[in-house]
């Protein structure tokens, strides 16, 4: 079990004081604000968003967040594709951790057809969507890091995220976009040893945890970049829509896993972690106490994965196994039935959210009974956080985008779509 | 099991104070459909609910029925006139309370040649991308909204993509080279 680590302490209003005496008086009412672009092709906008500030001397007065640079109209594909075909989209929504969309997605449509996945399918996926918002939360530290100079964590932690996804990658032939659910279950069951060496590369991260802390949480760059930088309260917050670890920074325990458990979550024994002032160091500090709470959880389903089937029986929306497709005529039929026409769901409109590793991950379905979408919403985090962005930015230093835009962490595959 | 949609039963006084409103439950999750010109009302209603204040706009979305082969929605029937039909799209709003732990589901119909509402962003600043979102693939106006443009494609676009009379295939122009006095680049 990961130790439990103690927030370095601090008062809010002494470093408010110390930012005050350092950022120098916003220039007189004579001087005309300079309009400077940032992005899309910025290392530090993840590639993908705009920014058109505009600046007084060094302090922003006005900012305009363009997203929409990876739209790829996957709405618009989800209404083309059976339900089946379309599954590969959904790992391009968030891919850093695709397995959480892979599951959401899936459950959505089994939860129109009635499907109660298995006992041993319903674990893995509890594990495959906690190492999923591991190696998340690890790629937004380490891109924190790297953005505001400290290139050892951000090797550190780019390493052991590899590791888990490597490890993924043997149990599901991916390294990143993984394709592994299926509607009903699995693709395929993990490998014989592959539990085994999951618990090593798992132990291999509790002294690392140790390491970035060690590295981090009293460094003061790192402490004057983000202590009292991109607040936020309580309230606004909620009434911008803002969800997942950004949310529970401000010091609100919603967390999709404990309000609306699905999966194994009720079962296992783990915490909501919350911040109290909505900066970038609560950002920080609450992805850094998720990673622990999500190896607790990790351990757990190791532990508690039941043998037995992995997939359900139902013919109407599951693929039949592969000796059923080769070796008779009704599995043959049956697998061409579904890749061509696709399952075919009941009528109705259906709402299914997930705990995305950037918030509520919220799938909104309209199915006419045919075998495709007939409109297939997806509720992104991201974009949420994106629209408020410039309320956060303005005042802030110019250099202080970079942290606030890290600690935020917006991806852009599921916020542009 | 623990119910986390706000059903039928849960909101008596909603049926008091809009008794336009109809009711349906799917999958365990309530829909109440309500006119367009009482969203307004409907939003102080659900803001300032007594029991179940909504405090976060979780999602807004359209869904466009033109096609007639809908079955729920035997009025449209040729393509012609369903394009400016009153009830072309239906804007799905949900709403959930943090400190209740309850979800909603409203719906409101809109249409005609150019569709408007009015916008939610003076009780949720939630809606300030979802509604340009909105108005970027659907093409419906969300008025009061205080900066309502296209937000994840490009001034330019014509058309509005979602909307189900646009191809899937379907291309656009080449737009000139920007001015770079435009964007000030």
């Amino acid at each position: 079990m990961p130790e439990q680590t103690i927030p370095a302490t601090y008062k809010i209003e002494e470093v408010k004081k110390r930012r005050e005496i350092l950022e120098l008086p916003i220039a007189g009412p004579g001087d005309q604000p300079i309009k400077v672009n940032i992005g899309p092709s910025h290392p530090a906008m993840h590639g993908t968003i705009k920014m058109i500030a505009e600046l007084v001397g060094e302090s922003i007065v006005n900012i305009d967040v363009e997203p929409g640079f990876l739209h790829r109209g996957f709405e618009k594909m989800m209404e083309d594709h059976n339900y089946v075909t379309a599954l590969p989209y959904t790992d391009r929504l968030n891919y850093v951790s695709a397995m959480i969309n892979n599951f959401g997605y899936a459950e959505t449509i089994e939860k129109l057809f009635g499907i109660e996945v298995t006992e041993r399918c319903a674990w893995l996926r509890t594990l495959f969507a906690e190492l999923s918002r591991v190696t998340d939360h690890y790629t937004c530290q380490a891109a924190i890091c790297s953005e505001i100079g400290a290139m050892t964590p951000f090797l550190y932690l780019m390493q052991a995220r590899d590791y888990i996804w490597e490890h993924l990658n043997w149990a599901s032939g991916a390294r990143q976009t993984y394709s592994y659910a299926r509607i009903g279950g699995l693709a395929r069951d993990i490998p014989d040893g592959w539990l085994g060496k999951l618990k090593e590369i798992l132990d291999s991260n509790i002294p690392l945890l140790k390491d970035i802390h060690g590295l981090m949480d009293r460094n003061r760059i790192f402490l004057d970049r983000t202590q009292g930088v991109g607040e936020i309260s309580k309230e606004d917050a909620i009434n911008a829509g803002i969800t997942g670890p950004f949310l529970r920074s401000t010091g609100i325990d919603y967390d999709v896993r404990k309000a609306m458990p699905y999966h194994k979550y009720a079962e296992v024994d783990w915490e909501v972690p919350v911040g109290k002032y909505g900066d970038n160091y609560d950002r920080w500090f609450v992805r850094m106490r998720e990673i622990e709470e999500s190896l607790k959880i990790c351990y757990q389903c190791i532990e508690r994965i039941p043998s037995g089937p992995l997939n359900v029986d139902a013919f109407q929306a599951h693929l039949p196994d592969k000796a059923e497709v080769y070796d008779n005529i009704e599995g043959l039929i049956n697998h061409f039935k579904i890749i061509i026409d696709g399952p075919k769901p009941p009528k109705g409109s259906i709402y299914h959210c997930v705990e995305g590793s950037n918030g509520e991950l919220g799938f909104f379905l309209v199915s006419d009974g045919s075998g495709h979408a007939y409109r297939l919403h997806v509720r992104a985090p991201s974009l949420m956080i994106m629209g408020q962005l410039d309320k956060i930015i303005i005042g802030h230093q110019l250099a202080d985008i970079i942290p606030i835009f890290g600690t935020v962490n917006m991806v852009g595959g599921e916020c542009d779509r | 099991m623990q119910q986390y949609w706000l059903l039928k039963d849960d909101l008596p006084d909603i049926f008091q104070q809009f008794p336009a409103i109809s009711y349906n439950e799917e999958f365990g999750q309530g829909t109440f459909r309500i006119a367009a010109t009482d969203l307004g009302k409907i939003f102080d209603f659900l803001k300032t609910h007594k029991s179940y204040p909504m405090d976060m706009l979780t999602d807004i979305t359209a869904v466009d029925y033109l096609s007639g082969d809908y079955a729920e929605r035997p009025n449209l029937t040729g393509r012609e006139e369903d394009l400016y039909s009153e009830s072309r799209y239906d804007l799905v709003y949900h709403f959930y309370s943090v400190s209740k732990n309850k979800r909603i589901r409203i719906i409101a119909s809109c249409g005609g040649e150019n569709p408007a509402v009015i916008s939610s962003y003076k009780w949720w600043q939630a809606a300030h991308f979802l509604e340009r979102e909105v108005w970027d693939m659907f093409g419906i106006k969300f008025e009061n909204h205080p900066d309502l443009r296209r937000v994840l494609l490009y001034e330019e676009f014509e058309g509005h993509p979602l909307r189900k009379d646009y191809p899937t295939m379907g291309e656009q122009p080449r737009i000139p080279l920007r001015n770079p006095e435009h964007d000030n680049a």
